[in-house]
């Protein structure tokens, strides 16, 4: 039987990173072929790749659908092969109807004089939902539908078509799904398979996996590191392939060990926070430690920081800064208190349109200044001896923050931070996008920082940095802290497989 | 003026691999190549400014370069000036204040009207006091309804100048207040100093405060990270809210101010003048933005572009050219300066992106 879906020796680079190095991936029909890899492991790559959005490096092997040769980088050419991909967003409008979304991109069939033929439009469009199982007045607004509604509505648009469609990928189709609703969604693929359709299934909730995929492929620092029949890989052999072979036990940095601590007093703490994916959860930091927080996409891993930054709401729970309840976080009152919390997005890491100059003094600019006026002399020496000894490249403080490498960007970032003298820093995937020798300097930095006394939280997906500094590591599933690994305790393998434990059963 | 996007998506950034020798030398070529673009883009205007100084002296005998007609235009601008860089701050913020035309008219008819109805015995600090005072409630209006409505800027001050309008036709009751103007009041508006005009003096003192601010103080570097990056600048501490709620208040006191002295000037206070005022301020405002400091909304660079506007209205003037043009030369102005800045940003998005890609490959 001919595969449905073929790709192979794809190779992807993006400047100096190779995202995926030789990858080659089938489906066959009617077949549930799972792709499982962390973050960064080149999934969202290769599925970008599918979709025709990127185009592989040159010499890429064929990419065939269904017999047919598909060029790379067409997304016209990946929809008309019979690809159809539903991200985890599903890309539905709520303030627009079921049969206004089914129809986005699409043109209404019409009587002369351009008037839509409403009758005949809802009657298709109720069809189309039959087609996954669907049985709801169509003018409803999308708004309005439960979760599992909504993933049907987006599987039927993608299914709905005048041509064949032959492959479906799902990323993450659970993420947003209560689990009483997964088995909803297999008894869908089911359906769909049974057309012959091909599904991709891209997930981290090992437990699926096994219900519902025939065959497992696991990518990893953008290679295949495994593939084969889904019964064939347990759950331990797919986190030993997710995380890569047991890693000898990294050489502690100065605050892997309890750290000299200035006052060992409780810096921040969540209690019964609330808020975007977190529920109810709690925890305590206390100076000097380096705390990492670790959890999958969507466990509300990075909404610790948000709810810092102001940018969520808090629905319940409180937020103690140095033992003060504090209302409504923001970054100006924090740092008066002593915290210091770094983005993860680019763009909000500094302001590209200013000077280095102008981005390493923005977060305090008292100290530069004599009554009104700011002492611009003195800001260039502090900014020069701070550019000395944060390594900042290119050493040219008039240059725009926009014009650096992200490396050298976050290293700004930090710098900034931590020449206001804080007593915690909240650092939210400090390394991401950042090149090898920076990663390093950064680390190196929020260790030094900690063996002075500064609490440190870094919430990141890169199990090597958690490994190598934080004295503690906290697990969060399902938005609450599920977890904790001490000293010894913190390795890779350990941090993903908290990470990839489920808490609830599937019911398959 | 900022970049409406930032640093393009896309790929992840990977940079620099540490110095080399090849690096180095690439630094040097490329500072000297940034003096060069640096040296046009910014003092560009100026020349303009000179040659077309040259164009009318030469074109225009004993016509354009004449004291009279040189102060003439110097005089003419100051109001407007004054508006001008009133606007400076919220622009700088990244706000638009569409209210400055409305504000004004309601401070040249307010003041006014506090002559006419006491019949010349309101105290002239109090008239004066009084008027600002309405100013700063103005711009405090706009900033309640920006900062804690959340609403748009733009659509805000619209809504709000014409509400200010209102109030002025409601106070001026449809005439132009010319009645019992002291003549202690008028003379802030006429005085001269050694020939001089003392309006002048006023746009110097208010240009030289606003750039001291802008350049000098922590309140404007945090303006112009606000207007550089708003939610950037929030996480790095910058109060953006209280920032922009004050750049209103400034915007709407100026726009007062450049009323009070309209209103002594003039000896009386017509109805909606104000609204003539709003397009020459953006012009010079976004004009200014693309020289002496390109890229920021900056004072010298609109005083520059203040006299780039004057000098081409009154050089066409003097040929006798019809009055439309002089709407029509404005707007052209905001637009080429628009496209000026939009060209500058591509360009050196442009570059920062080739920057990244020979730092990687080095």
């Amino acid at each position: 039987m001919s595969s449905i879906l073929s790709i192979s020796g794809v190779s992807k680079t993006f400047m100096s990173t190779k995202a995926l190095d030789d990858v080659t991936l089938t489906v066959e029909p009617s077949e549930v072929h799972a792709l499982v890899g962390h973050n960064g492991s080149g999934k969202s790559t290769l599925i970008k790749i599918l979709s025709g959005f990127h185009e592989p490096d040159a010499g890429s092997g064929p990419f065939v659908v269904d017999g047919q040769s598909i060029a790379y980088g067409d997304s016209d050419a990946c929809h008309r092969a019979g690809l159809r991909f539903i991200h985890q967003e599903l890309g539905l409008l709520d303030d627009l109807s079921v049969l206004e979304n089914l129809r986005l991109g699409d043109s209404y069939e019409t009587a002369p004089g351009w008037r839509i033929r409403w009758r005949s439009e809802r009657r298709r469009a109720r069809e189309i939902l039959s087609i996954v199982g669907l049985d709801l007045d169509p003018e409803i607004l999308v708004e309005s539908l439960t979760p599992i509604e909504r993933t049907q509505v987006a599987v039927a648009r993608a299914l709905q078509s005048e041509s064949a469609v032959r492959v479906l990928v799902l990323d993450e189709p659970t993420a947003t799904l209560p689990s009483s609703e997964v088995d909803r969604l297999f008894e869908l693929i089911r359906r769909t398979t049974a057309q012959g359709v091909g599904i991709i299934y891209v997930s981290h909730r090992l437990e699926e996996i096994h219900a519902i995929s025939n065959r497992v492929t696991v990518l990893r620092e953008g290679k295949i590191v495994g593939t084969g029949p889904s019964s064939e890989f347990d759950n331990d052999r797919l986190v030993e392939l997710i995380v890569g072979s047991v890693a000898e036990e990294s050489a502690p940095l100065a605050a892997r060990e309890a750290s000299r601590v200035r006052e060992a007093g409780e810096v921040l703490a969540f209690d019964g926070i609330t808020a975007g994916e977190l529920v109810n959860a709690s925890f305590e930091v206390r100076s000097g430690e380096i705390v990492g927080m670790a959890g999958l996409a969507g466990s509300g891993v990075h909404d610790v920081p948000a709810v810092l930054l102001g940018s969520l709401d808090t629905y319940a729970g409180t937020v103690r800064v140095q033992g003060e309840v504090i209302d409504r976080p923001e970054p100006e009152e924090l740092r008066d208190r002593g915290v210091a919390v770094l983005p993860s997005a680019r763009d909000l890491k500094g302001i590209a349109d200013m000077t280095i100059r102008e981005n390493l003094t923005l977060s305090d600019l008292k100290p530069l200044t004599r009554g009104i006026k700011l002492d611009l002399a003195a800001e260039k020496r502090e900014v020069r001896s701070l550019i000395k000894r944060f390594d900042i490249k290119p050493a040219e403080a008039e240059k725009p923050l926009g014009e650096l490498s992200g490396g050298n960007k976050q290293k700004v970032a930090v710098a900034k931070w931590l020449r206001v003298d804080p007593d915690l820093l909240v650092l939210d995937e400090p390394t991401q996008g950042v090149d090898v020798g920076a990663k390093a300097e950064i680390l190196d930095l929020v260790a030094d920082a900690a063996s002075q006394g500064v609490a440190a939280v870094l919430c990141s997906s890169d199990l090597d940095d958690l490994a190598a500094i934080c004295s503690r590591v906290l697990i969060i599933r399902g938005g609450s802290i599920a977890a904790e690994l001490t000293g010894a305790q913190i390795t890779r393998e350990a941090i993903t497989e908290e990470c990839y434990r489920s808490s609830d059963p599937v019911r398959a | 003026m900022t970049s409406p996007e930032p640093v393009p998506e896309g790929s992840p950034d990977n940079g620099g691999q540490g110095g080399s020798g090849g690096m180095m030398g690439w630094f040097r070529r490329d500072e000297e190549e940034t003096r060069q673009a640096s040296f046009f883009e910014r003092y560009g205007g100026v020349v303009l400014l000179l040659v077309m100084m040259l164009i009318f002296t030469v074109t225009l005998p004993g016509k354009f370069l004449t004291y009279d007609n040189l102060i003439g235009i110097v005089g003419n601008q100051t109001i407007g000036g004054i508006v001008a860089l009133g606007l400076l701050l919220p622009l700088a913020a990244g706000v638009f204040d569409i209210s400055i035309g409305g504000v004004m008219t309601l401070g040249i008819v307010l003041v006014t009207w506090l002559f006419q109805t006491t019949g010349g015995d309101m105290p002239i600090p109090a008239a004066i006091l009084i008027t600002l005072a309405a100013g700063v409630l103005a711009g405090a209006i706009n900033g309640v309804l920006v900062v804690k409505a959340k609403v748009d800027p733009f659509i805000a001050t619209i809504g709000t100048s014409s509400v200010f309008v209102g109030i002025s036709q409601l106070i001026a009751n449809g005439e132009t207040i010319a009645r019992d103007i002291p003549s202690a009041f008028t003379e802030i508006g006429r005085a001269e100093f050694f020939d001089v005009p003392v309006t002048t003096i006023y746009l110097l003192v208010i240009a030289v405060a606003v750039w001291y601010m802008l350049d000098h103080t922590p309140f404007g570097r945090k303006v112009y990270a606000t207007g550089a990056g708003r939610e950037a600048a929030r996480l790095s501490g910058v109060p953006t809210n209280k920032i922009i709620f004050i750049t209103f208040l400034i915007s709407a006191t100026l726009a007062t101010t450049a009323a009070v002295v309209y209103g002594a000037r003039l000896g009386s206070g017509p109805p909606n003048t104000g609204a003539s005022y709003l397009l020459p301020a953006f012009a010079s405002a976004f004009l200014g933005s693309t020289m002496i400091k390109p890229g920021r909304f900056n004072v010298p660079g609109l005083i520059v572009a203040l006299f780039i506007v004057a000098v081409g209205i009154n050089g066409l003037q003097l040929y006798g050219i019809p009055f439309w043009i002089v709407e029509t030369y404005q707007g052209l102005i905001l637009i080429a300066a628009v496209v000026l800045a939009k060209v500058r940003t591509t360009q050196s998005t442009k570059r920062a992106k080739e920057k990244q890609q020979d730092m990687a490959a080095a």
